[in-house]
């Protein structure tokens, strides 16, 4: 593996010659350089057509399970807008026949932009029984 | 076996003294991400499979870093296979000390756990154990960079750079925060940064002896053969690292693009510099 001339070309061929640059290295810089373009590319162009509406989340219940001493409401945010929210507030709210409420509450660190993130809520009373309802309540900017 | 010949026949006390230079590599390389909350946490939420991906293919890795700079001048790929997985060992074992040591393992954990903090601490560790017998100053007469390397070589010792900077910052929550603060123009002045910088280094090397590339060929060509190819190798790395941690999990693509624009900063500085150090 030695060569006393590391830039001469090797008479036993066991590596390829310094210089010129194998093809192969053109390619793989070929390959590099569209990379590199396309990530510019796509940046540049949110960059101009950014319409910036900030943070836009809904949440949907993705299942209730009972777990002593009450219930695990599990949830998923979804933010359609184009801004990251941070600590996102997600409230849900049991509302029992006789008037009184059931709460649990969640706080999301990050809910990136056209990203979802999941988390769950503790109730005490049944939310497949009674009006539940699952909202964010608020957001900071990151 | 004969191809490339031993500098001594080694000793058990040469032996000894490079498994200890071994373990003081993987503590300096290792430290910073030994005491990183958020690489405590990913031993016991980050996908399984992944962690086993992860340390599946460090394992090939380290067998071509111990073939370019290695505990010893290795006669033959069965040594750097031997070598890989002592620094392997050597890895683990640091970390588990480590990480026993502060308390962030204790009883009352699950197997599960336990195994899942050492394993991905491990990783970095063993490169680091490997890396640091050649930074310290090993038993290597010559240094290796002296080995005639190949562009594929310089690609590979490249990405090594590039992978342990990635594997310092990626678990960090530092990193994505970044990514939410920056705007896309943020994004793009941070690429050209990173591009420039790294071609600094790169034509750094061009005054290191044994240098792939002389001064006639004109900077274009390094450019392109060198720092662009290293930054695309550096954003690959840097996506396949993310994505290890699952940072890029229920993320939309436009959010991950800039989370890589981010990590793939130091990992372009980590790639060019490795080039340089190596």
């Amino acid at each position: 593996m030695r060569n006393d001339h590391p830039d001469e070309p090797r008479a036993n061929g066991d590596l390829p010659p310094r210089t010129p640059p194998h093809p192969f290295e053109w390619v793989v810089a070929a390959i590099s350089t569209l990379l590199l373009l396309g990530m510019i590319g796509v940046l540049l162009y949110e960059a101009i057509f950014h319409d910036d509406l900030g943070p836009a989340i809904q949440i949907t219940v993705e299942q209730v399970v009972p777990v002593p001493p009450g219930f695990r409401v599990d949830f998923v945010a979804e933010n359609s807008g184009d801004a990251t929210a941070a600590g996102v507030l997600v409230e849900g709210t049991v509302t029992l026949p006789d008037g009184t409420k059931a709460a649990g509450e969640a706080t999301l660190d990050y809910v990136p932009a056209q990203s979802a993130r999941r988390g769950g809520i503790f109730l005490t009373e049944d939310p497949r029984e009674h009006p539940f309802e699952l909202l964010p309540r608020g957001f900071t900017q990151p | 076996m004969e191809s490339r010949p031993r500098q001594d026949t080694g000793t058990l006390e040469e032996f000894l003294r490079s498994m200890g230079r071994g373990f003081g590599g993987a503590l300096i390389f290792s430290l910073p991400m030994l005491m990183t909350m958020e690489m405590w946490w990913l031993g016991f939420y980050m996908d399984r499979l992944r962690l086993v991906l992860l340390l599946v293919l460090n394992l090939p890795l380290l067998v071509v870093l111990s073939y370019h700079a290695g505990f010893e001048e290795t006669a033959c790929w069965r040594d750097d296979w031997r070598d890989a997985a002592i620094a392997y060992g050597i890895g683990l074992i640091a970390s588990a000390i480590i990480l026993s040591t502060l308390a962030i393992l204790g009883p009352g954990m699950s197997l599960d756990e336990l195994v899942g903090k050492i394993a991905v601490q491990t990783v970095p560790a063993s490169i680091g154990a490997l890396l640091a017998v050649s930074q310290l100053g090993g038993g290597t007469p010559e240094p290796r960079s002296s080995r005639n390397v190949t562009y594929g070589g310089e690609l590979f010792l490249m990405s090594i750079g590039a992978i342990f900077l990635c594997l310092n910052l990626a678990p960090t929550e530092e990193m994505i925060q970044i990514s939410y603060k920056m705007t896309n123009w943020h994004a793009l002045a941070l690429m050209c940064g990173s591009i420039l910088v790294m071609h600094g280094f790169v034509y750094a090397v061009g005054f290191k002896g044994g240098s792939p590339h002389d001064h006639t060929t004109p900077w274009w060509s390094t450019f392109l053969r060198f720092t662009v190819v290293g930054y695309a190798l550096a954003v690959l790395i840097s996506i396949y690292i993310l994505w290890t941690f699952g940072r890029t999990d229920d993320t939309g693509s436009f959010q991950i693009l800039m989370a890589v624009t981010v990590l793939a900063f130091p990992a372009a500085i980590g790639a060019a510099a490795a080039r340089l150090i190596l």
